[in-house]
């Protein structure tokens, strides 16, 4: 009982992959697909005189949630910021593609991803897109996808477009979404275009919170695994009782809901105004904000 | 207004005729190939794609799957790469791409054949989010896919430029460049000497939905592992 209390209260934030599975999953289920004992290494990394790691800076496999059958991906962001290789990405898009030939009940994804890995750039890019493809597929076979973005690098590049095309995506407010880094932008663009120092300036820009207000996260959770137990279960709930996502018309709602973000924020400058403009009540305090706090405050004034 | 570079690549690509308006760098119109009527999108010029573009375009092309069932649509591209500037990050760039790649998702599996023409630049998530999504990639003499410009890559690998440029040199998973993408399987007619039978060649191939671009990028040597270990995960007991 207090080993299983313990694992409840684990934050998933600075987590290994694998102890994020463990903690995620029914006590006991888990099962691992391809693990380091078959040495599934990159072959570009040697090229950079770079350590590789025996399962390619993920962990793949099945496992039971609530005594229901999930097949799961968690990506480990201390090798190479859990960035998307050539044989990471393949892990992935094997998975998506079983789940969509077997049907078990989600594939979980647990994000902790940076992008593309530049080191194996091309071969980084053409991953990410085949498990695009690979994850709509898996959703057309009816097999729902959830994302869940709990680790310090975030979903980010290829990552960030990877989790905004699941079913569902569930953050906590400390994680990051968003295409291109800060870093990246500074670098390419110059400071002036985005101040990567600034961390107050990041956070509220690709920070959970502020993707959680847009509709972009749609629930926002605590970081400890009971939460991200509760919230998953949640979403399966959700999709299997909801309207179907899929499907032209809802394209086309997701495309003027778009237009109109553009329309009324589009020349806001900051989250801060945005967040003012949402009607939100005293827009610098959100940042301090607890995680229910926000929600019940998003709730009251219907931006959610 | 229509540049001087999109006139000439219509002119190149549909000797049949052609009608397009470009606004801010967002192209719509249609074109007639082997006497079929096709439908154009794309963002030309070297646009970068951010939230704006990406609005326009989805709007072009749900346009036509609400109201051409099954009408192949050729997708052009020349874009500097999604839009690096907080104001599209601070709205969820990664959201809309994520969209665009659910509206070209579902033009193939609502039977529309989708062919990319990669004519010039088309970098990283903008590549992701069009190009990648077709049945089957062009890549004109002009075109230059890539993940991320030179100096990107070193400030995230924290690798000097000198020493990234001459691993490039030797390396194709890490060069630029269209010959490149080809070897990964990315690209699947690189520099057609006629573009034109080219394009109406892939238009031609029934719709697409399988993924064949790892097995293509083993053939070719540039993916040695990427097939297998996918197959592997689907063939466990």
């Amino acid at each position: 009982m207090k080993g299983s209390t313990m694992k409840e209260g684990i934050r998933f934030y600075h987590a290994t992959a694998r102890r994020r599975v463990a903690a995620f999953l029914d006590e006991g289920t888990f099962t691992e697909w391809l693990g380091p004992q078959q040495r599934l290494t990159s072959p570009h990394l040697p090229e950079f005189d770079l350590p590789v790691s025996f399962d390619d800076g993920v962990v793949i496999g099945c496992g039971r949630l609530a005594g229901r059958e999930v097949y799961v991906a968690a990506q480990e962001g201390g090798f190479l910021g859990g960035s998307i290789g050539e044989v990471h990405g393949a892990k992935i898009t094997g998975v998506l593609r079983r789940a969509a030939e077997r049907r078990p009940a989600a594939v979980v994804w647990l994000f902790d991803c940076g992008g593309v890995r530049l080191q194996e750039a091309n071969a980084g890019e053409m991953a990410v897109s085949e498990a695009i493809r690979a994850l709509m597929a898996c959703r057309s076979a009816g097999v729902p996808v959830l994302a869940l973005v709990a680790g310090a690098n975030g979903a980010f590049g290829g990552a960030g477009i990877l989790s905004l095309c699941c079913d569902r995506v569930i953050a906590s407010e400390s994680v990051r979404l968003g295409v291109s880094g800060p870093e990246v932008i500074e670098t390419v663009m110059g400071a002036e275009a985005f101040d990567s120092r600034d961390r107050a300036l990041v956070w509220r820009t690709v920070g959970g919170k502020n993707r959680y207000l847009y509709g972009e996260v749609d629930t926002l959770v605590e970081d400890r695994a009971a939460h991200w137990r509760e919230a998953a279960l949640a979403a399966l709930k959700a999709i299997e009782t909801g309207p179907l996502r899929w499907s032209l018309e809802g394209l086309r709602a997701e495309s003027e809901a778009l237009a109109r973000r553009v329309e009324q924020y589009g020349d806001a400058g900051d989250a801060l105004e945005i967040w003012k403009r949402m009607g939100l009540e005293n827009p610098e305090a959100i940042p301090l904000m607890e995680v229910p706090e926000l929600v019940a405050a998003a709730k009251a004034k219907g931006v959610r | 207004m229509i540049s001087e570079k999109v006139a000439a690549l219509l002119e190149r690509l549909f000797p049949e005729g052609a009608h397009a308006e470009v606004e801010a760098g967002v192209l719509s119109g249609g074109a007639t190939v082997g006497g079929e009527t096709v439908a154009l999108a794309g963002v030309v010029d070297g646009t970068a794609l951010g939230v704006n573009e990406v609005v326009r375009l989805s709007r072009a092309l749900l346009e036509v799957l609400e109201r051409q069932p099954k009408r192949p649509i050729v997708l052009l591209i020349d874009t500097r790469g999604q839009r690096m500037e907080l104001r599209d990050e601070l709205l969820g760039l990664n959201q809309y791409l994520a969209h665009l790649c659910r509206v070209l998702e579902m033009a193939r599996q609502r039977e529309h054949r989708l062919v990319a023409v990669v004519a010039g630049e088309a970098l990283g998530g903008a590549l992701i989010a069009t190009g990648l999504m077709a049945q089957e990639v062009i890549a004109l003499e002009e075109a230059n896919p890539m993940v991320m410009p030179m100096a990107g890559i070193a400030a995230v690998t924290k690798c000097c430029t000198t020493m990234l440029e001459e691993l490039s040199a030797r390396n194709p998973v890490f060069t630029p460049g269209a010959d490149a993408f080809y070897r990964m399987g990315g690209i699947d007619r690189l520099r057609p000497a006629d573009p034109a039978a080219a394009l109406a060649e892939a238009l031609n191939e029934p719709v697409r939905l399988a993924d064949h671009r790892a097995a293509q990028g083993e053939g070719r040597g540039g993916r040695t592992k990427a097939r297998n270990v996918a197959e592997r995960v689907v063939a466990l007991p």
